[in-house]
């Protein structure tokens, strides 16, 4: 176990290294005051010195250090990711275990015609018409922004489903079912991709599964489907797909930034495009390396979770696989 | 589990019934264009919204919503002196700054803020003149230190103003959103800490509303001043949503995200209008666009051409297709609402056939030829500079001119006024006093050339020497008579035509009451509240 979690752990290392040395000859190239020395070694070796201890230099457009802009920022992007991968689970999982129960059949094709479309519209577009339709028709949703404006939420954790529940205003509850409201339009466009890569995989697993010979054993049994599933479907057809959702995640953060820029969400997204405007390098680096950073961060961690739930994984342990 | 799904299905159904909750009816939401550089409307740049100012500061006289003339601020009462050399100005005695975690004030308000806040801006030895970077677009378009030679206490609540030459025209500088006053305690304790940038960023003012959270891009926040001396106003908090764009500026409006919206775009006005929980307040703007000649160029330097050009243009067209009747026409530079307006003046009327016949009588050599410069964007007096051009383009070659659009970004603009490279140009000017002096003097003295705001690069004598005398009076009608004499003179030379004066639009939701909004753009929330 330990060992394997240092070769994930190399992996990590090696790529973030390699991304840095990117975006220090990148750096290196556009900005015309970055201290040059001459020797390429010595500056790389002084930039990432500095990147380790946190300091990914000053954002000219606040003023802040660039990681103290990011840490604020990026809660409210995270909350989002979360959010999405939470509603993608629970409309992912019952979808593909009915898709994957009927293969070939009507219910089936639904589904997987609507995951079709779900996967080829354009994230912008959806969004813009959600927007249309249950913000600016229907008025049931807000068009924009974290949370009602009138309240007044301390930040404490950054995440405002948690923060506004720890406040001690006397509206906390009012302010909670605000900011779900908030939630709800730029969340539904965000899990559209994890949804239907959880749909695929859990119906593919599904059907893979009950055509194996225990299920067989099981219905013979005299379980009904409903046990089956419970019992020994899921249990087999579910861990593969973790892997998979980490996988995503890159995908999901790089549509979040575009789901936010339409919802006007003050995550990172709109604060990337606007330190793009203002030429802001310092800032356009420590946020992109932050995401890759993050992205990694997250792959690697799903795929622990995956060794800790799966037991055949936990063959790659002993280089079985 | 199927429970908790079907409940946060019905969720949203239920909380969008709702009823309009306790923290809603106690406060508004402004949707403002953009974050504000400092919150010391001072240092504010004349294009710049000034939307906090009203807010948080007062001035020592105001302007009238009504009439339109001066009237009593911080300053109860003012005299003038028989030379028109001094001001005096007799201040309220119940005036209370704002307290805030970051000042306590211990005294209201007295002279001695009025001194410190106008020396600030006024002489550079002063130890805060050079905060923030030290410039004050307004005081300085408006030549403000070679106006006053000093601002004295005379009193604990009274202040003079001592001029160097007479100029009536300061009263209405005063009532400007620019000429705030500041306490000058609170500049006090900065300077002991030695934190003197604070003064620009935390704000302490007298306005009927206090700062309470600044989040760049994003949101502003304010709480009630209980102390404010015309009384508490009636919403305890008042929020300015950053929004850029219009778009979803009006968007926030129509689900109600946003009670009161800044600068609806002219295309807009038809969906607000319609829309039955949306409100729209409509007053003249002290703005005009028009078409400047280069007077310094041949042959725009022959009035007779600069007439032939003139009745080529459709300028109804332009109102409708341009301004989508967001504008009036006008009819000379100065707005009809001013009351320097001259009424008796006849206008040029839109005619083809007799543009062609003065362009032959003026022996230029024809075809003509010219270049219309305009800038890219939306102007706040011209909606759509370029497609104004457009149509002043399609309307010369009816007269057989042939019109080059020459379209160029701010900054090149500027140069190109500068060097004085066009024929013709698409401009305008947004006035910040009601004052009709702000109108004539930055655009036909000659003096302005060099500000690069005169851009027919006007001089005459007779011209400046009219614009002069008509600040030193101080008495309203022999005043009137020279802005009207200046009026009939500019229709006779013509060196600009005069366009549109565009209608200064406020969209607001049907449940806001008393919302005050001044026509230079800015809006008072001092008596705002929601029913």
């Amino acid at each position: 176990m330990f060992i394997y979690i240092i070769r994930r752990l190399n992996v990590f290392v090696i790529t973030l290294f390699l991304l840095s040395v990117v975006a220090f000859l990148l750096q290196r190239q556009v900005i015309t005051d970055f201290v040059n020395t001459g020797n390429i070694l010595s500056d790389y070796q002084r930039y990432i010195l500095a990147m380790l201890s946190g300091n990914f230099g000053t954002s000219l457009a606040s003023g802040n250090p660039v990681l103290t802009d990011i840490l604020a920022i990026f809660p409210a992007t995270l909350e989002l990711c979360l959010m999405a991968f939470v509603v993608s689970i629970l409309i992912g999982i019952p979808c593909g275990i009915f898709a994957g129960l009927s293969r070939g059949g009507a219910v089936d094709y639904g589904i997987m015609t609507i995951t079709l479309m779900g996967v080829s519209v354009p994230a912008f577009w959806f969004a813009m018409l959600l927007m249309m339709f249950f913000s600016l028709h229907l008025g049931w949703f807000p068009v924009s922004g974290r949370i009602g404006l009138l309240y007044d939420i301390p930040v404490i954790t950054g995440f405002n489903l948690i923060d506004t529940l720890l406040s001690t205003k006397p509206y906390k509850y009012e302010a909670f079912f605000d900011s779900l409201l908030h939630l709800a339009l730029p969340t539904l466009v965000l899990a559209t991709i994890p949804t239907t890569e959880v749909i695929r995989q859990v119906r593919a697993s599904i059907g893979e599964e009950m055509d194996k010979n225990y299920i067989k054993a099981a219905q013979a049994k005299g379980l009904n489907t409903f046990q089956i599933i419970k019992r020994h479907g899921l249990r087999n057809a579910l861990p593969p797909v973790i892997p998979s959702l980490g996988l995503q995640f890159g995908r999901v953060l790089t549509t979040a930034m575009i789901t936010e820029t339409v919802f006007s969400w003050p995550g990172i997204g709109p604060w990337m495009v606007n330190s793009i405007y203002l030429e802001d390098h310092s800032a356009i680096q420590g946020g992109m390396l932050f995401i890759a950073a993050f992205v990694l961060l997250a792959n690697m961690a799903t795929d622990l979770l995956h060794l800790l739930i799966d037991p055949l994984k936990r063959n790659e342990l002993y280089g079985k696989s | 589990m199927i429970r908790l799904i079907a409940l946060l299905l019905t969720l949203p159904i239920i909380t969008s019934c709702k009823q309009e909750t306790q923290v809603q009816s106690t406060g508004l939401v402004y949707c403002s264009n953009g974050s504000p550089t400092s919150f010391n409307p001072q240092l504010a740049q004349t294009g710049d919204s000034l939307d906090i100012s009203s807010q948080l500061y007062n001035t020592l006289v105001r302007l009238d919503p009504s009439t339109q003339t001066i009237a009593a601020g911080l300053a109860s009462e003012w005299h003038v002196s028989r030379d028109g050399l001094s001001y005096q100005f007799e201040l309220r005695q119940d005036i209370q700054f704002h307290s805030t975690p970051y000042f306590t004030p211990t005294r209201t308000m007295n002279a001695d803020d009025v001194v410190f806040s106008f020396q600030r801006v006024l002489f550079p030895t002063h130890p805060f003149h050079s905060v923030s970077g030290g410039l004050y677009p307004f005081f300085n378009n408006t030549q403000f230190s070679r106006l006053i030679k000093s601002i004295k206490k005379i009193g604990p609540y009274k202040v003079e103003f001592e001029l160097y030459r007479p100029d009536t025209s300061l009263l209405a500088n005063l009532a400007t959103e620019f000429a705030v006053v500041l306490s000058a305690e609170y500049a006090q304790q900065l300077q002991h800490s030695g934190k003197f940038n604070q003064i620009d960023h935390l704000p302490v003012g007298t306005g009927p509303y206090k700062f309470k959270q600044f989040l760049p891009d994003n949101l502003i926040r304010f709480e009630r001043h209980w102390g404010y001396w015309e009384g508490g106003a009636p919403m305890q908090q008042l929020v300015f949503d950053i929004t850029p764009s219009p778009t979803k500026r009006l968007a926030k409006l129509i689900t109600g995200e946003c009670d009161v919206m800044a600068y609806p775009a002219a295309s807009q006005a038809n969906v607000i209008s319609n829309h039955p929980d949306l409100l729209m307040n409509v007053q003249t703007g002290y703005k005009v666009s028009f078409w400047s000649f280069n007077s310094d160029r041949p042959p725009f330097d022959n009035p007779k051409v600069r007439k032939a050009l003139a009745t080529a243009i459709d300028r109804d067209t332009i109102l409708k297709a341009v301004y989508f009747n967001t504008g009036v026409a006008a009819h000379g530079l100065l707005p009809p609402t001013s009351w320097a307006y001259n009424p008796y003046l006849s206008d040029y009327a839109y005619s083809p056939k007799q543009a062609r016949q003065l362009l032959q009588e003026s022996g230029v050599k024809l075809p003509l030829s010219l270049t219309i410069y305009t800038p890219s964007g939306s102007e706040p007096y011209n909606p759509n500079s370029f497609k104004t051009a457009e149509f002043i383009q399609r309307d010369l070659r009816k007269i057989g001119v042939n019109a080059e659009i020459i379209v160029q970004e701010p900054h090149l603009l500027q140069h190109s006024i500068i060097m004085g490279k066009y024929d013709t140009l698409v401009s305008g000017w947004s006035a910040v006093t009601s004052d009709p002096d702000n109108f004539f003097r930055p655009q036909f003295s000659c003096n302005a050339i060099e500000n690069h705001t005169n851009t027919s690069r006007w001089c005459s004598t007779e011209l400046d020497g009219l614009i002069n005398r008509a600040v030193k009076l101080n008495r309203m009608v022999p005043r009137i008579r020279i802005y009207r004499e200046i009026q009939s003179h500019l229709r006779d030379e013509l060196p600009l035509l005069p366009i549109a004066h565009s209608l200064q639009l406020q969209a607001y939701r049907r449940d806001v009451h008393s919302l005050n909004s001044s026509p230079f753009g800015g809006v008072n929330f001092a008596g705002a509240y929601r029913n």
